[in-house]
């Protein structure tokens, strides 16, 4: 099993520690240690993908095996200072339990309560899912469409029609599978501010990174200054609502686009959510919409499409992800519940180009699950879904059981 | 009225009187066996430790309650005797500030706890202890929810939306006991004497127990002290 842990990422943490060694030495510091081993038992239906449905194309059949692990410390240091980290070993691309990654590593100064400043890589502060990144937290086993299903979008050449299907593009030896409206482990690197103005009432983050949140790799190349705002309030007891808006670039440096000016190529992200629940029920949702303003990749791979003055052109490709989930408890089974989920993913652009009009497939996604607390430190989760491509006639279907052991 | 009628009359008061005296005797030698306990409470210190549990993972940051020496309940469990302990009359567990209020609510086998949500937006309750278990799903502010406790021992309950929240019901076999106070003394008034087991339950520290004697005196003095 290869394991790379980015050097960088090591150094971080040391470069941390180091900083604050005078501080730890002179005075009592604590460490919090949690974590958690997540094994999954799945199925998918005959096309399933990751980039489609979470499911590998190797391993559609029954599959019983380790998804993820977690390991969680926080450093808590006098004066307000605490160095937080998750490091994650998850399923890289849903395959092989290889991929090794600090999906959170961070410097925090918290002065009080309500006021925390976060420099590193941090969780980025964005709709409903942000808070809830551990499988212990979520409703269900697959992340939401927006969060998972991967477009014809890459971040090395931008839009290009079928990207994925039928051909696979390689860039500088890299398989391109092209990003989704927002990654689903949600981290990137830079700084974030959390201000709960009234506690559980009014909050409000803003984070300033180093590319746009559908960015997956661990760092960008160029840096792309990207803000992200993200609110929520609570109008009554029973209703939590937010909003969150991003804007920054994405594109990657690669031999491909040496000659294109890769700042002039955007995300701009909105989004609300919002949370209701009464007694035993929970209604809990979200909407999000992107506009990519991409350059086009001519699907021969001959080049960029050029305008009239033959420069590249920049293209604004939009597209809308929602989801909305109905929980209802057992009251008589403590920590026993049944979720359902309706989803949609749909891409569309104003104009009459009849490319861009339609630049990608729509998506449908039914899931419903049950999860029950088999104790404080073990959950158990099953779900089954089905998925309608536009279009299409794939089998999407997947069926997930885990058992989640958290500490 | 001759002599013998006095006589009768003055046997008729005697008898009369020691009639009406007896249960004012009854109650002062009852008086005479009950005992009060009282002491003071040395808990160990809370020394804080290298490594905890994870309180949060991200975003903002909820403070679980910090121990108070007043989190302790001294009680007395009867050695030589039976005791019936009827239900503690309308124990409140109320949710205020995102906490439990109070952190361990004492009460008898069989009582019904009213649970009140004071916050201002939904607190959910529920248990997993055996014996104990329920879920009274999101409860509105204001809302007081009776809840009866049919097993003895510690009930934890938890609140499934605020996860830092946690609270103790001291579910209990016995009518003797009592609160820490917050100047870490106790005083147990009326205590029939005999022997009890004493216990001390904290939920930061192992529970203390001794054996005492009740009896002989009007008042027992009795120290807890951790080894």
């Amino acid at each position: 099993m290869a394991i790379n842990i980015k050097t960088y990422q090591l150094a971080w943490l040391v470069v941390s520690l180091i900083m604050l060694q005078p501080i730890t030495l002179s005075a009592q510091f604590s460490i919090e240690v949690g974590g958690s081993v997540v094994p999954e038992l799945s199925i998918g239906g005959g096309f399933s993908d990751y980039n489609y449905n979470g499911i590998n194309a190797g391993f559609r059949d029954w599959r019983l095996g380790i998804r993820e692990t977690n390991l969680l410390t926080t450093f808590r240091l006098p004066k307000g200072f605490n160095v937080n980290s998750r490091l994650l070993l998850i399923r890289r691309y849903g395959a092989e339990l290889n991929r090794l990654t600090f999906a959170r590593l961070n410097l925090e100064y918290q002065p009080s309560n309500k006021l925390s400043f976060k420099l590193g890589r941090v969780m980025i502060p964005f709709g409903n899912f942000y808070d809830r990144p551990l499988p212990q937290d979520r409703l269900l086993i697959t992340a939401p469409l927006g969060y998972l299903s991967y477009t014809n979008i890459s971040n090395q050449v931008g839009y290009t029609s079928n990207l994925y299907e039928p051909q696979i593009l390689e860039v500088d030896g890299q398989l391109d599978y092209g990003i989704p409206l927002l990654y689903e482990l949600g981290y990137g690197n830079g700084f974030r501010l959390d201000w709960d103005i009234k506690p559980d009432t009014f909050e409000v983050d803003l984070a300033v990174l180093m590319a746009s949140p559908s960015h997956r790799a661990n760092r960008s190349s160029p840096i792309h200054p990207t803000v992200v705002l993200r609110t929520e309030f609570r109008p009554t007891y029973f209703w939590k609502h937010g909003f969150s808006a991003s804007y920054g670039g994405f594109m990657q440096s690669n031999s491909l686009n040496e000659e294109l000016d890769l700042s002039r190529y955007k995300q701009l992200i909105v989004g609300t959510h919002a949370i209701l629940g009464y007694t035993y029920f929970e209604i809990k949702g979200e909407v999000m919409a992107s506009l990519f303003q991409v350059p086009q990749f001519l699907s021969d791979s001959t080049g960029f499409l050029l305008d009239d003055n033959h420069d590249v052109q920049r293209q604004n490709l939009s597209s809308i992800s929602a989801y909305a989930d109905a929980k209802v408890e057992m009251p008589f089974w403590p920590g026993a519940y049944v979720v359902y989920r309706y989803e949609f993913l749909g891409f569309q652009s104003p104009g009459n180009d009849p490319i861009l009009s339609d630049w990608d497939d729509n998506v449908v996604r039914h899931s419903i699950g049950i999860g029950f607390e088999i104790s404080r430190n073990i959950l158990f989760k099953s779900a089954v879904a089905v998925q309608d491509v536009q279009n299409r006639n794939w089998d999407l279907r997947q069926w997930r059981s885990s058992l989640i052991l958290f500490f | 009225m001759n002599a013998s009628h006095v006589s009768v009359w003055n046997r008729l008061g005697k008898c009369l009187l020691l009639v009406l005296c007896l249960p004012l005797m009854a109650a002062q030698s009852s008086l005479a066996d009950k005992c009060t306990v009282r002491g003071q409470v040395q808990y160990p210190s809370l020394k804080s430790r290298l490594f905890k549990g994870m309180k949060n993972y991200d975003g903002h940051h909820m403070q679980a309650q910090k121990p108070k020496k007043s989190d302790g309940i001294v009680m007395l469990i009867p050695l030589d005797r039976k005791v019936s302990a009827p239900p503690t009359p309308k124990p409140i567990l109320t949710q205020r500030g995102m906490n439990f209020l109070p952190r361990v609510l004492p009460v008898t086998v069989g009582s019904t706890v009213y649970i009140l949500n004071e916050d201002n937006e939904y607190h959910n309750v529920f248990s997993r202890t055996p014996g104990a278990t329920f879920n009274i799903g999101r409860r509105p502010p204001g809302h007081l929810h009776p809840q009866k406790i049919k097993r003895a021992g510690v009930v934890r309950v938890f609140c499934d939306i605020h996860e830092h929240m946690a609270a103790y019901i001291l579910s209990l076999n016995t009518p003797y006991f009592i609160r820490v106070k917050a100047d870490a003394t106790y005083e147990l008034k009326n205590i029939p004497a005999g022997r009890y087991r004493m216990e001390l339950f904290h939920p930061n520290f192992p529970r203390y127990k001794k054996e005492i004697t009740v009896g002989g005196a009007s008042t027992l003095q009795h120290d807890i002290k951790w080894r």
